[in-house]
């Protein structure tokens, strides 16, 4: 019997077709965006290896080309110009956390508890994190927006033509600066943290202010200042390859930038307060941060 | 300023402020030379290792561990360091206390004595248990349970007192009632009355009164006199008594050693009598026994009183004729 010469009976669906319908979108919908993620996971990572493996060839050594010069302008603009910005988040920030926690630990007579709560607090997390999403806002948007147009206006492929590798090129330097000087920001928005605190202490309790530093140091451990840098490192790193991964991926015209810029903020602040909440996980299990 | 020259100062800025950080904080955590001491508690109550120590309300080291101690496992082991110099001795004891109800606990250690000589390092530290939450509540529920049993009572003989004071409001109300008052008042006027018509008597009493108290005054003036006199002869019979309170105690206190000597020489007469019992009986047998010997020989000497002097009896001497 020839299946070519057999009619196929129009029917109405059924609700059990319907059901297995609706279940096979929803699981194709999961998977499709499993693959997604995990593509996009891939390609970052993909990215951070080849950045790491191009970063040599921008440090300022004898035989390397001028890559660095173009990281140190991006240490500027990354940097030096966000310290403004940083800065006044950190000394708002410091005096939120220091007034939030006076109103309730004055009613228990332990105010000098506010120079632990400001001290440990701004070391360990809040001084890097507020530096993170400054930076991710102000310059993750920056990168993809730059990289997007580039990739709109076709120079990176043209850079590719011409053998130079735009990770090299346009990737490394930027990450490079942004290994440098997030750290930087990092300590100065601890410090300005630290020291609204202080300021808050001396409006409110008459504390000079050597005597909160004191206190301050007190407070705080050599481990809570290294877990905040290396938790700025990671921050780092993330903020600038979703940036740049984000400019990579632009495909159309020029609204397809925008559109990056503000996927690459997005993505770069979840991505951050992720890593964060992996980073305390692993110092709290480890010692007790 | 050119762009490196702001890079490079914010870079510096900051690796200065890095450095002056770990500088201060690691010299904190790490530079200091420490003193690591020991002691022994029953109880730990959630001491930990960095847990703050104190020395006499000053913070001077850390706890570096807390473990069951396995010479005797119902003691806990803490071992601490403290910062060099200070002054733990023989006399100070570690207890665990707080800086204060919201802080983590702490070990305090007591200053100890000026004169007790200082602890050298590794010592164990004298310790003093604590009171622990636990027994505080046990002993709280204790006094809670007593205290509940305590209002009962109260509350049933609480009762009953507010039922006498009912009963004794009600008779008082009886007591000042319209009737009692009417008497009362009647009570008033009659007394009225009596004091008008007495008035006179009265005064009359009152007179009398006064002259007797006159003549009592002549008579307490005459009394006088006599009354010095007894009092200088109370005093001349002190006086005598006092002069004489020393010697006649003394003759008594000789009296006593004298009664006291007579009473050891008593004792040591019966100690010997008691001693030489049987040595006086046979003395007495033998002065017996002599007694009849000097009996006999007094028979014989009146009988033959010639043998004091010879041995035969001389012969008559002839009277002469």
């Amino acid at each position: 019997m020839s299946v070519a010469n057999k009619s196929i009976p129009l029917r109405l669906l059924s609700s059990e077709d319907l059901c297995i319908s609706m279940s096979t979108s929803i699981v194709e919908r999961v998977g499709s965006a499993t693959v997604r993620h995990l593509e996009y996971v891939g390609g970052l990572v993909i990215q951070i290896r080849n950045a790491v493996a191009a970063l040599g060839r921008t440090l300022p050594l004898v035989g390397n080309r001028n890559r660095w010069r173009s990281a140190v302008g991006q240490m500027l603009a990354v940097g030096v110009d966000a310290f403004p910005m940083v800065g006044i988040m950190a000394v708002c920030a410091g005096f939120i956390l220091a007034m939030q926690g006076a109103s309730e630990l004055r009613r228990f007579g332990a105010m000098q508890f506010v120079i632990d709560l400001v001290s440990v607090g701004f070391t360990r997390e809040l001084g890097p994190l507020l530096t993170a999403i400054a930076v991710s806002g102000r310059s993750g948007s920056a990168f993809s927006a730059e990289i997007g147009s580039m990739v709109v206006t076709e120079e990176i492929d043209a850079l590719r033509t011409m053998g130079i590798d735009p990770t090299e090129f346009v990737l490394a330097p930027k990450y490079l600066a942004a290994l440098v000087v997030l750290p930087c920001l990092t300590i100065l928005s601890n410090a300005c943290g630290i020291l609204a605190g202080g300021v808050f202490m001396r409006i409110s309790t008459g504390m000079a202010l050597s005597v909160y530093f004191q206190y301050a140091a007190h407070a705080i451990v050599l481990r809570d200042v290294m877990t905040g840098l290396v938790k700025s490192l990671a921050f780092a790193t993330i903020i600038v390859h979703v940036g740049c991964l984000e400019g990579f991926r632009v495909r159309g015209g020029p609204d397809a930038v925008g559109r990056s810029a503000t996927a690459a903020v997005v993505k770069s602040t979840f991505l951050v307060i992720l890593a964060d909440v992996g980073f305390t996980a692993i110092f709290y299990l480890t010692g007790g941060s | 300023m050119n762009t490196d020259t702001k890079v490079g100062a914010f870079v510096i800025v900051s690796l200065i402020l890095l450095g002056a950080t770990v500088y201060y904080v690691g010299n904190k955590q790490w530079g200091r030379h420490l003193t690591p001491y020991k002691t022994y508690l029953r109880y730990a109550g959630g001491m930990a290792p960095g847990s703050e120590v104190l020395f006499g309300g000053i913070s001077v080291g850390r706890v570096t561990t807390v473990r069951a101690w396995n010479e005797d496992p119902t003691k806990i082991e803490i071992l601490l360091e403290v910062k060099e110099g200070t002054p733990v001795n023989e006399k100070s004891v570690a207890k665990l206390g707080s800086v204060s109800l919201m802080s983590a606990p702490a070990l305090s250690i007591t200053t100890g004595t000026q004169r007790a000589s200082r602890l050298s390092a590794g010592q164990v530290i004298p310790s003093q248990e604590t009171v622990s939450i636990d027994d505080m509540t046990r002993k709280l529920s204790g006094i809670a349970d007593s205290a509940q049993s305590l209002i009962t009572q109260v509350q049933g003989e609480l009762q009953g007192i507010s039922g006498r004071a009912d009963t004794l409001l009600a008779n008082l109300n009886d007591v000042t009632g319209p009737t009692n008052r009417k008497q009362i008042a009647e009570i008033l006027q009659q007394v009225n009355l009596l004091v008008a018509t007495q008035a006179p008597k009265i005064d009359r009493i009152t007179e009398q009164v006064a002259l007797v108290t006159e003549d009592a005054d002549s008579v307490v003036k005459k009394i006088g006199p006599l009354v010095d006199h007894t009092d200088a002869t109370v005093a001349n019979v002190n006086s005598t008594i006092d002069q004489l309170r020393d010697p006649i105690k003394q003759d008594l206190a000789q009296l006593q050693s004298t009664m006291e000597q007579a009473k050891s020489l008593i004792a040591s007469l019966q100690t010997v009598v008691r001693s030489n019992d049987d040595n006086i009986h046979e003395t007495i047998d033998n002065i017996r026994v002599a007694t009849e010997n000097l009996d006999q020989l007094t028979d014989q000497v009146k009988q033959r009183p010639w043998s004091l002097v010879r041995i035969r009896q001389p012969k008559d001497r002839k009277v002469p004729q």
